[in-house]
């Protein structure tokens, strides 16, 4: 991949202006997402170089099935600029909601004394990726759509005689 | 990602303000704040919210579609990435999609004149689920400005996130066979094998293989990959005969994009498939800095 845009997995600088009643527990950037930048691909950068490719295999393996792991960063140098001492992996996952839940989890947090930084890496799939992933989006809102629907049946009044019997 | 009314339930706390609440306050604040940092913070938001469709009824409610193609029509890019995003997201709701309908051209005229990769990703990706859905004339969305700029896109662009969108196609064409069409084909290839002729009762006349084949060579080398393309290598198969006077939909699908490509292609009547191949292609102006 010689000349692929690395924009998009560059860490933007946390939002700080946000007016109080819509800013959250947690600082995030001013970004936003659709189903074209999520993935089972992720890049995981800010690895200490310290022979951890074992140790992070298994750490994500915690998650779910992981169908590869490889060490990237001599592809990535001459494209942006890294951490020193540090290693970035490019990571695929058979799922993307495994993938996404990974990403969660580790994103921002300590791993070995380097704090990781994790995104998305659509780039690297392969067309019939790409195709599964938007027909899997349509199937996800479906499906999303019937439980909220099923969810949404009136709920029991709180205040009951306790001795009276629901169901 | 997905939210479930139990889960907003639970994380709003006691004095907080509930979803559909809040949903109208970013809109309103979109509209009454002179901060621009302010609209791209509420805009960025709402785009997210939409990709959780338990926010759809919400957003419409409040009438945050209009704050998305208010953003698309603004100076601001980063008002327009998220505009366009939130379309993206909200592109599977039905009255979404009619609100799209009708503001096609604003949301064409971005993508072709924008230069911004991440304007261009959320378009394709909005284009092609648009596209699938057929909830929309796929004349209306492809005409020849949008599609050049696809492959100009296709061609340029270094992002292979945009590549690729742009090489995810499929076209479809209904097509239905006559008996002049069988003749047609039967003087200029000299092909009068009497099952393709009136000699043949209709019921078991079928149309020339080669001509099934002909019709898929006919789209691959003006839609997909389209015109400059070559065909290196096919293996086709014919399954049932095919029969004139019916409706035979022709789909082309292709499944590798690199300097050699491949496509899939089959042809159907009444569901059934009655000719199926592919084919390798030597396709122009490939980029050739893809990893197998």
């Amino acid at each position: 991949m010689e000349n692929t845009s690395v924009e998009h997995h560059k860490r933007l600088e946390y939002c700080t202006t946000r007016l109080q009643y819509r800013q959250g527990r947690e600082l995030k950037a001013v970004k936003v997402y659709t189903v074209a930048n999520e993935s089972q691909h992720l890049l995981i950068f800010g690895v200490p170089k310290i022979n951890l490719h074992s140790n992070l295999k298994t750490k994500l393996q915690g998650f779910g099935k992981l169908q590869s792991c490889v060490c990237i960063t001599q592809e990535i140098t001459p494209k942006m600029e890294l951490e020193a001492f540090t290693d970035v992996f490019a990571v695929k996952f058979e799922r993307l909601d495994v993938a996404r839940r990974a990403k969660k989890m580790l994103d921002a947090r300590n791993f070995y004394g380097g704090v990781l930084h994790i995104s998305y890496a659509p780039e690297r799939e392969s067309l019939e990726e790409l195709r599964e992933k938007l027909v899997q989006r349509r199937a996800d809102v479906a499906r999303r759509k019937r439980l909220n629907q099923k969810d949404e049946m009136p709920q029991p009044a709180k205040k009951r005689n306790v001795h009276e019997t629901l169901y | 990602m997905f939210s479930s009314h139990q889960s907003l339930r639970r994380r709003t706390p006691a004095q907080g303000i509930e979803r559909p609440e809040y949903i109208a306050h970013l809109v309103d604040e979109y509209y009454t704040t002179t901060n621009v940092e302010a609209q791209e913070q509420v805009t960025a938001n709402l785009a997210n919210f939409a990709y959780d469709p338990i926010n759809w009824p919400y957003l419409l409610q409040a009438e945050a579609l209009d704050v998305f193609t208010a953003s698309l029509e603004s100076a601001n890019p980063h008002l327009k990435l998220h505009g366009i995003a939130a379309l993206c997201n909200i592109c599977l709701e039905k009255s979404a999609v009619k609100f799209i309908r009708e503001h096609l051209k604003l949301i064409t005229d971005l993508f072709v004149r924008t230069d911004h990769p991440e304007i261009v990703l959320h378009s394709l990706t909005l284009f092609y689920q648009l596209l699938e859905s057929e909830d929309l004339d796929r004349e209306l969305l492809l005409v020849p400005a949008v599609l050049k700029t696809v492959q100009e896109w296709r061609q340029k662009s270094d992002d292979l996130r945009i590549v690729q969108l742009s090489g995810l196609q499929q076209v479809q064409l209904t097509k239905r066979f006559t008996q002049q069409d069988l003749e047609q084909f039967a003087r200029f290839t000299g092909d009068y094998n009497h099952i393709h002729s009136q000699d043949t009762p209709v019921e078991e006349r079928r149309v020339h293989g080669a001509l099934l084949n002909a019709v898929v060579a006919g789209i691959i080398g003006t839609k997909l990959p389209g015109p400059g393309t070559v065909v290196l290598e096919q293996n086709f198969r014919f399954l049932k005969p095919c029969r004139i006077e019916t409706d035979t939909v022709v789909t082309v699908r292709l499944m590798k994009s690199r300097k050699i490509s491949t496509v899939e292609y089959d042809c159907r009547q009444n569901e059934e498939v009655v000719f199926a191949g592919n084919a390798k292609l030597l396709t122009r102006h490939q980029k050739t800095d893809f990893t197998e």
